[in-house]
């Protein structure tokens, strides 16, 4: 072209500008949508964890690809695929991902040398912890205590449709409050944003449908016990309702030199005696977490009778309350390699919630036994609501 | 003391240069950090201090456009202002490897320039593949092609400075206009002017020397536009 010959540079700033419009116009039009279909009140699905119900069985699933994450078999890397649909009241996702091993136990404590230790990963035989895949990224998803398989679910207003508004990585990316607990960073959001986050735990679902509920919004202020480091600062990270939690830990300590803790509880149904274990008993079964009703205070006296090799659950289950109707609410199961989970959450926003509507944000992350180490993709699906 | 003028450059180079070198510093800083925080890259956390840590991946994208829209713009400028031969690699380029220190280094930045225009190519490629949902093994195709950009700056930083010096790298702070366009060499007015500029030495020999002067004032001889040829190539 003549333009190119007589004014070369204006020739590539015009190229340039319309590359990036391309880019752009390219991005805009590539972005995944996650279609939620309308259906009758009595049309839908049962939460049970099992996709069978006639209302699934019509969606095509939108299949993403989160990487990033620890272990998957040595991949660091989960397919999930979702399907979505809504009635008068409620959003229901069936959600299905990768999962080679499924992990339901959640910092398991171990007698040994006659104190408490919390497990380190795959210690537990038969507690359903990982085996560590054989990839780069084996064993080294959070490396030690042993942790439950998760899932976490973003929900965002409409925006820049790309990840990280809420990810501040680094060992203090906050100069005036502390870093992770993990050193690897933060999330926060800027002022005035807000993110809904909802986490399923595999520790607790079997005994409770509740799943974690919470928010990201701007940086909390920094307590004492947080200053001086001894209690974990979360960032803009906070839950619903303290009472939401359902799952509470049954130790205290663990950040001495020794590692030891301290049990809070023992089940009334005592653990398996090391001598079962040893005719082939599973260990494992004594990890996962207990109801908490059926557990006394732990005493030395009550816990005479436990030798080395002794487990106790290092989560409780205490959830004597009904989901509201704002609560979140999941049920799953684990088979040949995948988990699936079917979520169930008000279309309508309770407190310090997100409502359901067109043009909202979803990511997704799936956490193999890993406590804050987890898969992540960068672009986002956006819902469209059928009428 | 030195009168001779600072070399300068034209401006098209250093606007798409210093763009391509603020994109890739911006993606360096924010795509460093991403990897930091992955399994088996935690050494990658000791330039803690140095890398960004917020609106990571809003940075990294932005900037990923420039580079992008920057490396297109400059596969477009390069021929259209016909500067191609700063990169030209040919055998006759090639044997300058054995020659002079100025035609070896001249050589090595050309190859130099090659292998960082591959790796910001693969950069461009597998970090637009990665956005759209690339599995890990293009992942570490970029994380590849981003180690080859990094080794390429102090390469290119040592082969300009061996062949001209600070004076050369100073080009890239002095924009100037590009030169006046001149017409493409047309090989046979070459020929055919070489072939009157040996039959006018032939007259000077036989006539006397000032008709040669004169005929070298009125009208430009094949050696000079050869050697203006030349010059725009470098």
């Amino acid at each position: 072209m003549p333009i190119f010959r007589s004014r070369p540079l204006l020739a590539a700033l015009v190229t340039a500008g319309l590359v990036c419009g391309a880019l752009i116009a390219t991005d805009r039009a590539l972005g995944r949508k996650l279609v939620v279909h309308a259906v009758a009140d009595e049309a839908a699905p049962v939460l049970d964890g099992d996709t069978s119900d006639a209302v699934w069985q019509g969606i095509a699933p939108v299949t993403v690809l989160t990487a990033h994450g620890g272990d998957f078999g040595g991949t660091g890397e989960s397919r999930v695929q979702v399907r979505a649909v809504h009635d008068s009241r409620y959003l229901y996702l069936a959600i299905v991902w990768q999962d080679p091993t499924p992990s339901r136990a959640d910092h398991p404590l171990v007698r040994h040398d006659n104190h408490w230790h919390l497990a380190s990963a795959g210690s537990v035989a038969g507690a359903g912890a990982a085996r560590p895949g054989t990839g780069p990224t084996a064993g080294k998803a959070g490396d030690a205590p042993q942790v439950d398989d998760r899932f976490a679910i973003m929900l965002a207003p409409p925006g820049r449709q790309l990840i990280g508004a809420a990810i501040h990585l680094g060992r203090k990316p906050l100069a005036d409050a502390p870093g992770g607990i993990s050193g690897r960073g933060l999330h926060y959001t800027g002022k005035g944003t807000m993110i809904d986050i909802w986490q399923w735990r595999a520790a607790t679902a079997g005994l409770s449908p509740r799943v974690v509920d919470s928010w990201l919004g701007p940086p909390q202020p920094v307590t004492r016990a947080e200053s001086v480091h001894d209690a974990r600062y979360a960032g803009g990270l906070e839950l619903d309702s303290a009472s939401a939690a359902v799952g509470r830990a049954n130790f205290t300590g663990g950040d001495g030199p020794c590692g030891t803790v301290e049990p809070l509880r023992l089940p009334l149904l005592r653990p398996t005696p090391v001598s079962a274990v040893a005719a082939g008993a599973d260990p494992g079964r004594d990890a996962r977490p207990l109801p908490w009703d059926m557990t006394e205070p732990y005493t030395e006296d009550a816990a005479a009778g436990l030798r080395d090799g002794a487990v106790l659950p290092g989560v409780l289950v205490d959830d004597d309350v009904r989901p509201g109707p704002d609560d979140v609410t999941a049920r799953a199961h684990w088979d040949g390699g995948y988990w699936v989970l079917e979520v169930r959450r008000s279309l309508a926003a309770g407190p310090h919630d997100l409502p359901v509507r067109d043009g909202m944000m979803m990511w997704f992350a799936a956490f193999d036994h890993a406590e804050t180490r987890h898969t992540y993709h960068l672009r986002p699906l956006v819902l469209e609501l059928g009428r | 003391m030195n009168a001779r003028p600072w070399p300068r450059t034209d401006i098209g180079t250093v606007l798409l240069h210093w763009s391509v070198a603020g994109a890739t510093v911006v993606l360096l800083l924010t795509g460093l950090r991403i990897t930091s925080d992955d399994v088996g890259h935690e050494w990658l956390r000791a330039l803690d201090g140095v890398l960004m840590s917020n609106d990571l991946w809003t940075r990294h994208i932005l900037a990923a456009q420039v580079l992008t829209a920057a490396a297109v713009g400059y596969a477009i400028y390069l021929p259209a202002s016909r500067l191609t031969g700063r990169i030209h690699v040919d055998r006759l380029r090639l044997k300058g490897l054995f020659g002079t220190s100025q035609t070896r280094w001249s050589c090595l930045n050309a190859l130099i320039c090659w292998g960082f225009l591959i790796a910001a190519s693969g950069l461009i490629v597998t970090g637009w593949l990665a956005y759209v949902g690339a599995p890990e093994p293009v992942l570490d195709l970029h994380l590849w092609c981003t180690w080859a950009v990094v080794a390429f700056v102090p390469l290119h930083l040592y082969a300009l400075l061996r062949l001209g010096g600070f004076r050369h790298l100073a080009r890239m702070f002095r924009p100037r206009r590009l030169a006046a366009q001149e017409g493409d060499l047309d090989l046979a007015v070459v020929v055919s002017e070489l072939l009157a500029e040996r039959e006018a030495a032939r007259g000077v020999q036989g006539h006397g020397h000032s008709q040669g002067q004169g005929q070298g004032q009125a009208r430009p001889s094949a050696a000079s536009a050869a050697a203006r040829g030349t010059e725009r190539k470098r």
